[in-house]
């Protein structure tokens, strides 16, 4: 997995503009998070691809030399930490929110709501481990899912 | 308004903003205002309801020349041929919806040849995009992916730097097409004008991408050791201004030179190291000489699918030097050892100082000697039509360095780059990546224009010409000196040829002749002289007349039906693989 965060205009297009990019060049992107950067007026996307080292230089010079981007990093290449918030929503059959709650600690998530029979919770993923919690909490009823997207610095 | 106009034409300060500050001005007057600031005196499009208030300036205009074509597909591709024969941005405006969406074909073919080009494109009122309305279509995400950026005006008060900056995007780095919406409330509205043309930048842009001269010296000990170079040049020699120095830097290697179809005429056909154009229809000797190649200095050129064959075994024996100001050119269909980022005139410039000068005589003689044994294909006339090659070969008998050539697309287009004798630059004005049929015609009108002291030519298919036939009326209502040959065979020829070669001869939908109309009379009804000729020896009779008159002429060249393009390297086969032959 190759990961890109990229800094752009904060202009109504600038997303539009990335994404047919990567839909035109066939990129297989995995994950997009969006978010205002640290500096007025300029976006944050973090992209997730699954891509050979070529592509990625084909994915880096392309994002760079579309306009509206001010500047994009390969953050394989550096020091990253990689972030990807889930929120998952558990409708338990029968009373059974205490083993859920149970599995959520265990994997060092958090509790949000819990209303004895639906429960909903957060988890930090640094990998994309999340078909394996799903595929747990199924046995105790059924399970929607949000995720961020993969951010990174 | 008059006086604005010129004032501003007049001004040869262009960071002077003191007459638009004086008084508020339309958004229409802006833009027109910008557009002298720039230098454009040259306009080709075609009017429409968004559009008016532009119009209605331009109608005061006289420091600039509107010209009215007759599709907006017209509009660009004349753009274009006048941008590839001068150098400077192509402009284009067009009405919103179906004006807009007109040019789609025209903006992809300068995207795709990284021709510089502005268009505006009128727009509903601000406050009616979105919603349906009469003549309004999304052009900005139409055109997302043709054009190198586009923008949508918003505020009276963006206008003037957002010319400039559609200017510099499509003039600087790698050129390409750039669209400029213009809301028709946005033109109606006034306020002071305030940007002048100097002070452009834009955020997060980079046109000048550059390598470290480590590449460079890498390349120069590669180039200095080759016992069998290979210079391959593109279209981004032309575009950069670096036939110069690819002229002295193939002398100083004893490196034979072959071009792509847009590179052609960035190095002399005639001389002695030229091997002509490479690829699916290159010469034999170029595409041998790739193979056995031991070093390929690529210059401005993109390893397009049409230039490499089997992309796998392009140039197999080399170690390949890619020299591109694009990046994103690199890597993407051919590995190269070396690559250097880079405007191909600086970095040629950087790297002849580290070149020795070298005498290749058994490489030279080996390629010598396939010239011999494997010359341009051409084939002879026969009595029910003449051959398309000696038609090409008179044309470039019979016409200056100089002359401007502008092909349409398929067998016209391989025939003119195959046997015309190229030895300028920007004397080939071609639709390279696309291969747009229709583009004969309007860019020829457009090179016109824009080098009016020199004769233009367009050479044309009875299948590509009818695309764009309508702007026979523009080349008569302007008098425009073109002279247009058009290779009449009766069928949409390329295609022809691959179900002949490929398809058992199954010529689904490809024969046009039983219903072409009389080209001679269809041309004379818009105002312009044609004639049609059917032997070699009429041709250079009308040929020479054509040549000495002032207003456009068609020749109908009849010629043989069945006529092929070789060598011809079939899809997916290295170019060692070529049909030299019938």
């Amino acid at each position: 997995m190759k990961v890109f965060s990229v800094k752009a205009e904060d202009t109504h297009d600038s997303m539009a503009r990335i994404t047919n990019f990567l839909t035109a060049k066939g990129f297989s992107v995995k994950s997009m998070a969006v978010g205002q950067a640290e500096e007025e007026g300029t976006t944050r996307i973090t992209i997730a691809a699954d891509i050979d080292d070529r592509e990625a230089r084909q994915m880096y010079h392309g994002l760079d030399k579309l306009i509206s981007v001010v500047s994009v990093t390969h953050l394989n290449k550096v020091s990253t930490v990689i972030r990807q918030l889930v929120l998952l929503k558990v409708t338990c059959y029968g009373k059974k929110t205490h083993s859920v709650t149970d599995l959520v600690s265990e994997w060092g998530g958090k509790v949000l709501s819990d209303d004895s029979r639906t429960v909903v919770c957060e988890l930090m993923e640094a990998k994309n481990s999340i078909v394996d919690i799903v595929s747990t909490l199924k046995r105790y009823g059924t399970v929607e899912v949000a995720q961020s997207g993969l951010v990174a610095l | 308004m008059n006086e604005l106009i010129n004032a501003v034409s007049q001004c040869v300060d262009e960071s002077c903003t003191s007459c638009t500050e004086r008084t508020c001005i339309s958004g229409a007057e802006i833009l027109v205002c910008s557009l002298l600031r720039q230098g454009v005196r040259i306009i080709f499009g075609f009017p429409g309801g968004s559009v008016i208030p532009v119009y209605d300036v331009l109608y005061d205009t006289t420091e600039i020349q509107h010209v009215l074509v007759r599709h907006e597909q017209g509009a660009t591709h004349a753009a274009d041929g006048y941008a590839r024969a001068t150098g400077r941005a192509g402009v284009v405006i067009v009405t919103s919806g179906p004006g807009a969406a007109n040019t789609v074909t025209g903006i992809a073919n300068a995207y795709m040849d990284s021709i510089p080009m502005v268009v505006f494109a009128g727009q509903v009122a601000s406050s009616s995009i979105g919603k349906e309305s009469f003549q309004e279509a999304d052009i900005l995400g139409v055109t997302r992916s043709i054009t190198k950026h586009n923008f949508q005006l918003r505020d009276v008060r963006d206008v003037a730097e957002v010319v400039h900056k559609a200017f510099f995007i499509a003039e600087s780095g790698r050129p390409g097409p750039v669209l400029v919406e213009l809301p028709v409330d946005v033109m109606k509205a006034k306020c002071q004008m305030t940007a002048n043309s100097v002070d452009v930048s834009v955020k997060g842009y980079n046109p000048q991408p550059e390598s470290g001269m480590e590449d460079i010296i890498l390349a120069a000990d590669a180039l200095n050791r080759a016992e069998k170079p290979v210079i391959y040049a593109g279209g981004g020699v032309i575009s950069s201004g670096a036939w110069e120095e690819l002229l002295k830097i193939a002398e100083k290697l004893d490196a034979p030179v072959t071009t792509t179809l847009l590179g052609i005429g960035s190095f002399p056909e005639d001389h002695r190291l030229s091997l002509g154009m490479l690829g699916m229809h290159g010469t034999w000797f170029a595409n041998m000489a790739v193979t056995e190649a031991d070093t390929l200095l690529a210059v401005g050129a993109r390893f397009d699918d049409r230039v490499t064959g089997l992309a796998e075994q392009f140039a197999p024996e080399a170690r390949i030097i890619h020299i591109d100001i694009d990046p994103t050119c690199i890597d993407r269909t051919v590995a190269p050892e070396i690559s250097i980022v880079g405007d191909a005139r600086r970095m040629l410039s950087r790297l002849m100082p580290m070149l020795q000068d070298k005498t290749n005589s058994q490489w030279f003689s080996r390629i010598q000697q396939w010239k011999k044994d494997h010359p341009v294909y051409r084939k002879t006339g026969t009595e029910k039509g003449v051959s398309a090659q000696d038609i090409i070969l008179q044309v470039s008998d019979m016409t200056s360095d100089n002359t401007i050539i502008c092909t349409d697309v398929g067998q016209n287009q391989m025939w003119a780059a195959q046997n015309y004798v190229f030895k300028n630059p920007r004397t080939l004005i071609t639709s390279g990546g696309l291969g747009t049929m229709g583009f004969g015609l309007p860019s020829a009108l457009g090179a016109s224009f824009g080098q009016p002291d020199r004769k233009v030519i367009a050479i044309t298919g009875d299948g590509g010409f009818q695309m764009t036939v309508s702007e026979l009326a523009t080349a008569s209502q302007y008098n425009v000196p073109v002279i247009i040959v058009m290779l009449n065979n009766g069928f949409l020829g390329m295609v022809r040829q691959w179900q002949q070669l490929f398809y058992e001869k199954r010529y689904s939908s490809t024969e046009i002749g039983s219903s072409n109309p009389d080209f001679v009379n269809l041309a004379e009804s818009y105002g312009v002289n044609a004639v049609r000729v059917q032997t070699e020896s009429d041709f250079t009779q009308q040929f020479s007349k054509a040549l000495s008159m002032e207003g456009p002429m068609l020749i109908e060249v009849v010629i043989n039906k069945e006529d092929n393009v070789f060598p011809m390297v079939p899809g997916g086969k290295p170019l060692s693989e070529m049909i030299e032959k019938e």
